[in-house]
């Protein structure tokens, strides 16, 4: 420093400075910033014309096209996306699977290979299914992390849509921690339960074919006993183990207090597409942890949630295999009763930091976590969702089904509490 | 025992009237009604596949390949016609159909559905081929056969051959015939309006010594190519696609140039092709990319070891099977090579995707080793080992490794 004047120091201290600020939002570009939800994220697809045009006219089909990402100016190419969804796919408004090793294997962005743009388009709110992971993950329970973005698809409004982590090895290993090695625990079976028709847990007999309703999305190339043998063994012990082993020999195959947690958060949310759906099971992956045959649900595609504040507690419970033996051990059926009251404090749960009394110093009501978190993100998408021309329903309609959000969010717990007393005293 | 099957069926087709007349030829049927002709044609091809060949990379077994049933003619002197059909093949049965008018020799007109005159493998018969495949560029680069008009003829006492014509599409080779992974399928055609042309020039034609048996060739073809996932496709021998087509429009533009040489015993042959297929307005966003390029070569040779003439004497071995000697035999070498990539980098890293400015280059580096057995005029089998090399692992039809063999037994009898 020597010889340096003052001002050529100050100079030089600026110039530093600000090549310090100028790298700071690269530095924090990350996957937790892609899907901070306290923004709208931005997100600008190229493609070619044609291939959109016909993306939206194949909408039914997986047809992969060429496609370049841009978020805060990172711009990823040779990305693949295609339509995806099950009820939910539009011709005009088309959900899509974003991958970033479809067309070269080892890409990746932010560290992810692949996330969803869901279009929102059975949700009228566009909360419900944000909401439902976020109260996922709040309660302890595995969920993909969503965020709200504007899509532009070559410099073109399309939506708003939302992003959501794809439930993949990255997702596993982030949120089911280590193995029994100490490594990520990342490398076992994942499943995707593809509802194909009204099952409930049955045993489907010997044939493993049957269990290819659960689509492996994970070793794939592994022999059929390898990945469905053990789920068939499960199913069988499930539907076949006397009730007396039935704690003992299930547990082997599933954390039957996990289950009776992921059933009871799914019934708070009023889920009525779940794993127990009014059609049968639906929307969740299974995942079977490695050197091991214990298997746990994830929560997946949450858009039917919030189906009504009076959503009985014990709903289809009785209809579903797993559930109704599970919960018919006591021990289980108080884990899932704790659970929802678990669940009916934690949306009721006032901010901390709220005065508790109004100036008078009278306590005043204060809206729980739920509604807070409904409101939050209403006031960051409203006048973004009532642009978007292409969802298929109006303002009205929108404005109608967060009134209804809200209303859940502040009748849900006291209904859920009454209930489980009552489920109690029986 | 697959291959004694094969011998078997090889001494069931020898014709025994052979032997019976060793010095009698057997031109191919035919019947004269004045100034009208019809000959008759029947020629098979029957393949063993099997050596080291693995699947993707070929299927193993027997495959009756081709049989072609054709008559051909004359109707008065100057009107030629041929009708040529592929009894194996239900959705493209028919090969050659046209009518030739031949008063003027330096300018005959041709019409109906015949060769596009483009590469002098293609041009040439498979069943004169030394080889049981053409060469790759020969197969997939060269257009094949289409529906139009041509102008053809000789000039300067024969040194000069020419074709110029008008072809509806861009011939039977690039069409797409199976479904796409994309589920592409193509209904029609996708080049419309080509027009090619060939030169051959044999300039010592009329000269004695080696030089005579030397023909060069230059051939271009241009066609209007529509838009969609239409580029050409690289596969292997066996049939493997090592580059998947890219989205094109615009203009596939055809050059190629040849030289054979057939001096005795031996033969030298070998071509050059080039496909350009432009990309307007078929980037991400619709910016025009730079074009795709297929390109290709091989050199072969052949050694009549019996010691016949290749142009116009192997195919007739001197000792006939059964007529006291052993047949013909000639031994063959064709080093050839195939690649695709784009005519410049579009500013971007290489990549595969269909759209990628910059194509991600791939190549099939093919050495075939073949030994043909000349039974007699009519039958002959041909033993080929083919060694390929792909350039890109990723691409390459056998997951641990970019080289591998490729045997095929043809047994091919014709009149």
């Amino acid at each position: 420093m020597k010889g340096l004047s003052a001002a050529a120091f100050g100079v030089r201290a600026v110039l530093i400075i600000a090549a310090l600020l100028i790298t700071r939002p690269a530095a924090a570009q990350s996957m937790e910033e892609f899907f901070d939800d306290t923004a709208v994220q931005e997100i600008r697809l190229t493609l070619n014309s044609k291939d959109w045009e016909s993306l939206k006219q194949n909408y039914k089909e997986n047809i992969y096209y060429p496609t370049a990402l841009a978020w805060k100016g990172v711009t990823v190419r040779n990305v693949g996306i295609r339509s995806r969804g099950l009820g939910s796919r539009s011709p005009r408004k088309p959900g899509l699977r974003v991958d970033m090793d479809y067309y070269t294997a080892s890409q990746t962005f932010l560290g992810m290979k692949s996330f969803v743009l869901d279009n929102l388009t059975q949700d009228r709110s566009m909360l419900r299914e944000w909401l439902s992971m976020a109260f996922f993950r709040r309660l302890g329970l595995p969920a993909p992390r969503e965020a709200f973005a504007r899509l532009f698809v070559n410099d073109t409004f399309v939506g708003v849509y939302a992003l959501v982590e794809a439930i993949d090895k990255a997702y596993l290993g982030r949120s089911l921690g280590q193995d029994n090695h100490g490594g990520t625990e990342n490398d076992g079976y994942l499943f995707e339960y593809g509802y194909i028709k009204n099952y409930r847990f049955e045993y489907l007999g010997s044939n493993l074919n049957e269990y290819k309703i659960f689509k492996a999305k994970t070793r794939e190339k592994e022999a059929d006993a390898q990945i469905w043998g053990p789920l068939e063994a499960a199913v069988k012990a499930i539907n076949e183990t006397p009730d007396n082993n039935f704690n003992r020999d299930v547990s082997d195959y599933f954390d039957l207090s996990k289950v009776a947690r992921h059933l009871a958060i799914e019934n708070f949310l009023a889920e009525d597409d779940g794993v127990l759906g009014y059609a049968g099971m639906n929307n969740f992956y299974l995942y079977r942890f490695e050197d091991s045959k214990k298997m746990q649900f994830l929560a997946w595609d949450k858009d039917n949630t919030f189906h009504s504040v009076d959503f009985d507690i014990m709903k289809r419970i009785s209809e579903n295999v797993l559930a109704k033996r599970t919960l018919g051990l006591s021990q289980y059926k108080n884990e899932y009763l704790n659970t929802l009251l678990d669940a009916a404090a934690s949306a009721m749960e006032p901010d901390p930091e709220a005065d508790k009394n109004d100036k008078n110093g009278k306590p005043v009501s204060l809206p729980g976590w739920m509604e807070r978190e409904i409101l939050r993100q209403y006031n960051l998408i409203r006048s973004l969702a009532r642009s978007d021309e292409f969802k298929p329903y109006n303002n009205d309609e929108f404005e109608e089904s967060i009134q209804g959000l809200l209303t859940f969010a502040r009748e849900r717990a006291a209904y859920v509490k009454d209930h489980v007393a009552e489920e109690r005293r029986r | 025992m697959r291959l004694a099957v094969l011998c078997a069926c090889v001494l069931m087709l020898l014709p025994r009237a052979a032997a019976a007349q060793p010095e009698v030829r057997f031109p191919p049927p035919s019947f004269r009604a004045g100034e009208f002709r019809i000959d008759f044609r029947a020629r098979f091809h029957l393949d063993f596949r099997g050596l080291d060949a693995e699947e993707p990379v070929a299927p193993e077994g027997f495959v009756f390949r081709r049989a072609r049933v054709a008559i051909e003619g004359r109707i008065y002197d100057d009107l030629e016609y041929e009708l040529d059909r592929d009894l194996r093949d239900d959705k493209r049965p028919w090969r050659d159909v046209f009518l030739n008018y031949r008063k003027f020799r330096a300018a005959e007109v041709q019409g109906g559905k015949f060769k596009v005159p483009f590469s002098l493998d293609q041009l040439t018969s498979v069943f004169s081929n030394s080889f049981v495949s053409r060469s790759l560029i020969g197969t997939q680069l060269a257009p094949g056969r289409d529906r139009g008009v041509m102008v053809h003829g000789r000039l300067a006492g024969d040194r000069v051959r020419y074709r110029g014509g008008w072809f509806k599409h861009d011939g039977d080779n690039t069409l797409f015939t199976e479904e796409l992974e994309q589920n592409e399928f193509v209904e029609e055609p996708p080049v419309n309006n080509t027009i090619a042309g060939r030169v051959d020039l044999t300039p010592w034609e009329q000269t004695k010594g080696l030089r005579r048996r030397l023909q060069i060739g230059i051939n271009a073809t241009s066609g209007e190519l529509d838009d969609g996932l239409f580029g050409m496709r690289g596969r292997t021998v066996g049939g493997y696609t090592f580059f998947a087509p890219m989205y094109v429009g615009g203009r596939r533009m055809r050059f190629g140039m040849d030289g054979l040489w057939t001096p005795g015993p031996f033969s030298v042959v070998a071509e050059y092709n080039r496909v350009t297929d432009q990309r307007n307005r078929q980037g991400l966003g619709d910016v025009d990319l730079p074009d795709v390029i297929a390109e290709g070569w091989y050199l072969a040779g052949t050694w009549a070891l019996t010691g016949e003439r290749k142009s116009g004497g192997i195919d007739r071995p001197r000792h006939p099977i059964f007529q006291g000697g052993a047949g013909g035999v000639e031994i063959a070498a064709r080093f050839e090579e195939m690649r695709f990539s784009s005519a410049g980098t579009g500013g971007e890293d290489p990549f595969t995707n269909p759209r990628a400015a910059n194509i991600l280059p791939n190549r099939d580096r093919a050495i075939t080793l073949g030994v043909n057995w000349y039974l007699n005029e009519f039958a002959r089998v041909l033993f080929n080992a083919v060694r390929e090399t792909i350039q890109d692992p990723v691409r390459s039809p056998l997951a641990d490794r970019t080289r591998f063999w490729t045997g095929v037994v043809r047994l091919q009898f014709g009149m």
